[in-house]
Parts: structure tokens; C-alpha cells; sequence
């Protein structure tokens, strides 16, 4: 391949030094683009025959897809899911969690106490006093 | 494009070749912003391959269209910035309409259970995996807008589509990197009692590594080509 200021001379006739590069470019773009094409035209129906339409309805392959997601039988699929909803909580919420099969719901709480203007300062000593009273102990024994 | 100053009859085939240019796309357009939806995408090949038979049938006829391989790689990206500017915005700001709830949900069952695990539980619904919804708003107002606008320039052969595809490329490389350490730091979560694991996640989303293919040819092509305005 030869150098490449020749790619940007501008002159039509000369033969293009990238020709290989800009092959495999075309067919790996042809490639792509025909699957990427398929995958948006084709994936919602392929996902829906998967799960059994049209034998049953979407709402139900929802609901059970919830069912499966949460471990419980009772949850439904709401629809139609209204557009201006009040309760901002989020739909599955209105049932209790399965946290002790899927681990606690995200987002997690720290339930940290959080130290107060120079609280530290007490609860070091506090520490202090209490790895000095042990050591202490073990002195005396 | 430079300007005709030949022949009446090369002015007559530049603007014929104009024309058909134009509408082919136009059809491209609407034909990837439909396959973007993901719900409508059916409904967008028709519209998608009639742009690209019309340009085909164009380059046969000899006429001076733009390079078919210029057309593939714009509309690779166009495709690719719809899908996942529409992609993912159907999980951001759709994820409680029937046909998101159950596409959303039954690709996660497929390939990652990032998109069912806990699903529409944070009160910003969709996903819950931990830092998905992160990437997801990252990508569907930043980079993937400008990727497809990106894409049209580049189509219409301006500079400054040129210019950022380079840009919204890199940009995509740093997505990729960004968003496969996020699920990779997850994956036990993510990649597991799923029916398609890893292979199927890769199969999946193998095709939008486009970055990586076209920045070596965005680098390798003459800018002279591309318009100024």
C-alpha cells in the first residue's frame, strides 16, 4: 500500500492506496447494517412468537414476564397504564418484594449514622476508653 | 460536490442525479428512523430498501451519485443512532407501555437480566441495573443524537458531517468501553439464568460496534469531497 498523502491528492485516476482497507470496510458495513435492520425490524415479533402469540395476548406474556421477574403469580401487567398516574410509585412497589430470593432492593439504604460536628472526637474516645479498659483487663490478669 | 460548468447535458444528468439522490434519502431517512423505533420497525425496511434500490439502480445507470460504500457507512451510523437513541428511549421514557413492558422484559429474559431484574421497580422506570440507567440517558441525549445528525451530514456530504462523525465515533468508542466495564462488573448478575447468555448477548450486540469499523475509513478518505457549508 502506498503512502498516504497520496489518498487526499484529489486526482480521480489514481488508484486508491486504501482499496483493501475500504473492501473490508464495505463488506463488514453491508454485514452490520443488513443485521442491524433486521434486528429493529424483526425483534419485537420474533420476542412476542417466542413467548407464544399470538396464541396468547401480550398483556399476558407481560404478566407473566412480571410473574417470572418477581417470583410471584400475582403480578399483573396494568394496562392501559395511565398517562398522568398520581401514585408516582413505581408499579411493581405496590407489592411486597421477594428481597430474600433476588437480594434487598435496589436502591439499597446505607443506614449509616452519620457523626455530628466534632462527634468523632467523642466516639474515639469513647473507643479509646474502651480498648484501654480491655487492655487494662488483661493487665490484671 | 464541486460545481457542473460542463455540457447542458452534464448540467442535465448532475441535476437528475441530484434528484434521485435526494429522494433516495429521503427514503433512507425515514426508513431507519422507523427501524429505530424498534415497535414500528417493520414498517420502516420497505422505505429503508427503496433508498438504497434507488441509488443502486442510479450508480448502474452511471450516474454521479454519492459512492455506495459513502452510503453504507452513513447509514450504518443513522440506523445504529436511531436504534439507540429510540431504543433505548422506548426503556427511558416508555417503560410502562404494554408492548415495552413485554419487548423490554422478554429481551432480558434472552440475553441480559439487567432489563427484567427488578424491572420498572426505581421510580425512574425500566431497567434497575445497577448503573444501566446512567448509559441509557448518557446515550439517548447525548451521543446517539448527535451520532445520527452526525450521519445525515455525513450523508449530505458536508464537512462538518465528516468531522463529526470522527467525533461522535470516539465518542462511541468511549461508550463501549464505558458501558462493557459497567456490565461486566455485573455480569454475575446480569449474564446468568438467562436462556441466551454471553453468546447471545454478543450475537445481539455484536453489530453496533460500528466505531471501530469506520473510523479507519472516515481517516482514509479525501475531506475535498465533502462541501464546506
Amino acid at each position: 500500500m502506498s503512502t498516504r498523502s497520496d489518498a487526499g491528492s484529489g486526482v480521480a485516476t489514481t488508484e486508491n492506496p486504501h482499496r483493501i482497507l475500504h473492501k473490508v470496510t464495505f463488506i463488514a458495513c453491508a454485514i452490520f447494517l443488513a443485521v442491524q435492520v433486521i434486528e429493529g425490524a424483526l425483534m419485537i415479533p420474533l420476542i412476542l412468537v417466542y413467548f407464544g402469540f399470538p396464541q396468547i395476548g401480550i398483556q399476558e406474556i407481560c404478566a407473566e414476564l412480571y410473574n417470572i421477574a418477581y417470583a410471584d403469580n400475582d403480578r399483573n401487567c396494568r394496562y392501559p397504564y395511565p398517562l398522568f398516574f398520581q401514585d408516582p410509585t413505581p408499579e411493581p412497589d405496590h407489592k411486597e418484594s421477594k428481597g430474600d430470593v433476588f437480594g434487598p432492593v435496589i436502591p439499597p439504604r446505607t443506614h449509616y449514622k452519620v457523626p455530628g460536628w466534632r462527634e468523632m472526637i467523642a466516639i474515639v474516645e469513647r473507643h479509646r476508653a474502651a480498648a484501654k479498659a480491655a487492655s487494662g483487663v488483661l493487665d490484671h490478669e | 460536490m464541486s460545481d457542473a460548468g460542463g455540457s447542458p447535458s452534464d448540467e442535465k444528468l448532475l441535476e437528475k442525479a441530484k434528484a434521485i439522490q435526494k429522494k433516495a434519502d429521503r427514503h433512507l431517512m425515514i426508513g431507519s428512523g422507523l427501524i429505530g423505533t424498534m415497535v414500528l420497525g417493520p414498517l420502516g425496511v420497505p422505505s429503508f430498501v427503496y433508498g438504497l434500490w434507488l441509488l443502486y439502480k442510479a450508480e448502474r445507470a452511471k450516474l454521479p451519485v454519492r459512492p455506495y460504500l459513502m452510503t453504507f457507512v452513513g447509514c450504518l451510523v443513522l440506523v445504529d443512532g436511531f436504534m439507540n437513541t429510540l431504543g433505548a428511549a422506548i426503556d427511558v421514557l416508555a417503560s410502562h407501555s404494554l408492548i415495552v413492558r413485554t419487548f423490554v422484559m422478554g429481551i432480558g429474559l434472552w440475553i441480559d437480566s439487567g432489563y427484567i431484574w427488578q424491572f420498572n421497580t426505581l421510580p425512574v422506570g425500566g431497567t434497575s441495573a445497577p448503573g444501566e440507567k446512567a448509559w441509557e440517558i448518557a446515550n439517548v441525549f447525548v451521543l446517539f443524537p448527535m451520532r445520527t445528525a452526525a450521519a445525515w451530514g455525513f450523508l449530505s456530504m458536508k464537512r462538518w458531517g465528516l468531522q463529526w462523525m470522527m467525533i461522535t465515533c470516539w465518542m462511541g468508542v468511549y461508550a463501549w468501553v464505558g458501558y462493557m466495564w459497567n456490565l461486566t462488573t455485573y455480569s454475575q448478575m446480569r449474564l446468568v439464568d438467562i436462556a441466551f447468555p454471553v453468546y447471545g448477548w454478543w450475537l445481539y450486540n455484536l453489530w453496533y460496534l460500528t466505531p471501530f469499523i469506520i473510523l479507519p475509513y472516515l481517516y482514509t478518505i479525501d475531506p475535498k469531497t465533502f462541501t464546506d457549508d
